[in-house]
């Protein structure tokens, strides 16, 4: 017996037009090459040490190495698809679509609920995550909600500072179990 | 000999066997919820194990490791969504036998399959693990830079689109490891300001940020997929006539899977695709694949499971991690307190027999769990998705939190989520990533030591010939998809 669930999200599936350099890999590899001059010139910034003690090796010796490589492998990424087609792989298959509405709120509610984390205090914070984010991703009924929200953060809590010993910060409103 | 009787002893009291089986229950859970995986159920258990002794601790993450690659094919069969990566080859012909009305016949193909490639890997597991430690013994500083290259250059092998993004993941990973204080000198790197960061980057909750919270994400995204789903009354174990005629397609595909598995990056994923293949090739019914057939069950299932064990060996002997998952295992290691490698094998044998104990025992559970539970464990894909991710936020803050009890790594577990997402989305893996952070220390210490060894002369690195032939290996092993590439187009003119 089968049975289906839910509808398919229609894709809008437009392509790229791609020559010799792939433009989003471009913007990737600047991105990376970016990063890697930061962290570079950061590098120069760490404290030398007599030869004598660092062995001829001095700190930044080694990550300065890492960052060459690191680069110098970006510098291939937008002519990667190249080989890539030719080998039968879509590179572009899971961006091909604009990041969904729903994972850019759900990226801004994890920021905004793990800034508040330390304010709120461990059991807060899971209540809180229980009653937002379920509604968040679709769910409408709320009594199921609300009793995700009170059951399950009690039952972690209990479960992990008693059985588990872990400590739950009660934060700024002093809230725990 | 008292080393195996004390560590699979240790196996036998009643904690630790509740807490094998717990493993496994929650190996199999997490197999079978598509989207939910056994790396990411080991990222957001490791800090819990902290409370426990590190044997049984390792031993519950084994058990899970090898529970998770088996779970993910009972969705990979009824549902047609791989519950887990090495899965996915299982679906090719699983879910068609379902759908024509065999689904307990395929769920009993691939558990017996399971069984047979996880337990044949343990053997090679048990007797290669301590001899290929007795040879490490040997190993100076150089030979371990060279070999922990070698494992990095493995990266460009490992299941992901791209060679090249996935080395960039592994290069970024040795240089994330490099955020601390300097052993040799004191000097700190990269720290930012951020007192946490003196001792190097938490691992526990960058795993997590990038297994979990990645994951999350994407899953986000997904939430309107629409799913056919076969009801499985019961698993039917195949007839003795029907494994007789397979036994060669286990036998070879446990063996792929072993030698597959042993080498460093190449996990359960790329075994399972190639012994899918091999089954293929090796058929008499060749054409029949895709339509449902008992050798395209058998063929992936034996594989990754039999990778499952194999990748404990390199793991458990070198250090070196031997796929994803192992890469997570041995940062629990490292968490307890442990130096993988040689010379834990050899100044606690013990410890590996005890994974080998729990690993054998998460091998024979799979059966009883598919004689008893494969009803149930198809029903938990039933969990709406709106309640199952909020659980694994939740788990993943508490996971980040309490590995220091402290926020600093609630948030270096978000923002490693935030850009595994991304980085999952433009194809760079975050195994590669993870393999890379493991790796780090052992590559700069061996670097470092192999250096002032050699007097800052690199080439005389070369002098050893086990370091030649671990870079000849690399060398091989990069160049081997250009070389692939250039014939292919060869042959196309």
């Amino acid at each position: 017996m089968t049975e289906s669930i839910q509808t398919p999200t229609p894709s809008s599936g437009n392509a790229r037009a791609i020559g010799l350099v792939h433009p989003v890999d471009l913007v990737v590899t600047l991105i990376i090459l970016s990063g890697v001059s930061y962290l570079f010139y950061e590098t120069t910034t760490f404290a030398e040490v007599a030869p004598m003690f660092a062995q001829n090796i001095q700190p930044s010796m080694y990550p300065q190495i890492l960052l060459i490589i690191i680069g110098a492998l970006a510098v291939f990424l937008p002519f990667e698809h190249i080989l890539l087609t030719r080998k039968g792989k879509d590179i572009d298959k899971e961006r091909r679509d604009s990041i969904p509405r729903l994972t850019l709120f759900t990226m801004a509610f994890l920021i905004a609920i793990v800034a508040a984390a330390e304010t709120l205090g461990i059991l807060l914070t899971m209540i809180a995550i229980s009653l937002i984010m379920p509604r968040l991703w679709g769910q409408k009924k709320i009594v199921p909600i609300l009793m995700f929200a009170t059951v399950f953060p009690v039952l972690v809590v209990l479960l992990f500072s008693k059985v588990l010993s872990v400590y739950f910060d009660p934060g700024l409103f002093g809230v725990a179990l | 000999m008292d080393a195996v009787i004390l560590g699979l002893s240790l196996l036998l009291e009643f904690d630790n066997i509740m807490l094998i089986t717990f493993g496994v229950l929650i190996g199999v859970l997490v197999g079978a919820l598509p989207g939910l995986s056994s790396p990411m159920a080991i990222a957001l258990l490791t800090p819990f194990t902290i409370q426990l002794e590190p044997i049984p601790a390792i031993a519950m993450l084994a058990a899970l490791y090898c529970a998770g690659t088996f779970g993910g094919s009972i969705t990979a069969i009824l549902i047609n969504a791989p519950g887990a990566p090495p899965s996915v080859a299982t679906a090719l012909d699983g879910y068609p036998m379902a759908k024509r009305g065999e689904p307990g016949r395929a769920l009993g193909l691939a558990t017996v399959a399971s069984v047979c490639g996880g337990v044949l890997s343990l053997i090679v597991f048990i007797f290669a693990a301590p001899a290929l430690a007795s040879v490490a013994l040997q190993f100076r500083p150089p030979e371990y830079f060279a070999l922990a290259v070698f494992a990095l250059s493995m990266l460009a092998s490992m299941t992901g689109k791209s060679s090249l993004r996935n080395l960039i993941s592994g290069g970024v990973g040795v240089l994330l490891a490099t955020i601390g204080i300097h052993l040799t000198t004191g000097i700190e790197r990269f720290t930012f300001g951020i007192p946490e960061f003196d001792d190097g980057i938490n691992f526990v909750p960058v795993l997590i940020g990038l297994f979990a919270m990645g994951e999350l994400l994407s899953q986000s995204g997904t939430l309107n997929k629409a799913v056919e789903r076969i009801h499985a009354k019961a698993m039917q174990l195949p007839t003795w006539a029907e494994l007789k005629s397979l036994k060669g397609c286990i036998l070879r595909s446990s063996g792929i899977g072993t030698f597959i598995g042993i080498l460093p990056a190449e996990g359960s994923t790329v075994a399972a695709i190639v012994g899918y293949n091999e089954a293929k090739r090796f058929s008499k019914v060749s054409h029949e694949f895709g339509t449902g057939t008992p050798e395209g069950i058998v063929g992936p299932e034996a594989a990754n499971n039999a990778a499952a064990g194999g990748a404990m060996v390199p793991t458990l002997a070198l250090g070196i991690p031997g796929s994803g998952s192992t890469a997570l295992i041995l940062a629990a290691l490292i968490m307890h307190g442990f130096r993988p490698g040689p010379y834990l094998i050899n100044e606690t044998p013990e410890f590996v027999y005890a994974i080998f104990g729990a690993m054998f025992f998460a091998n024979i559970a799979f059966l009883a769990i598919g004689l008893v539970g494969a009803k149930f464990f198809s029903l938990v894909t039933f969990v709406p998705k709106n309640f199952l991710w909020p659980a694994v936020f939740i788990f993943s803050v508490i996971g980040a939190y309490s590995a220091s009890s402290s926020f600093i790594d609630v948030y270096v577990m978000l923002t490693a989520g935030l850009i595994g997402y991304f980085m999952n989305r433009h194809g760079f893996g975050a195994a590669p990533l993870v393999m890379g952070l493991i790796l780090g220390k052992l590559v700069e210490e061996s670097f470092s030591q192999s250096m002032i060894i050699y007097d800052n002369n690199f080439f005389a690195l070369m002098e050893s010939p086990i370091v030649l032939f671990f870079f000849a290996l690399t060398f091989i092993n990069l160049s081997t998809p250009f070389w692939t590439g250039f014939r292919k187009q060869k042959a196309n003119t």
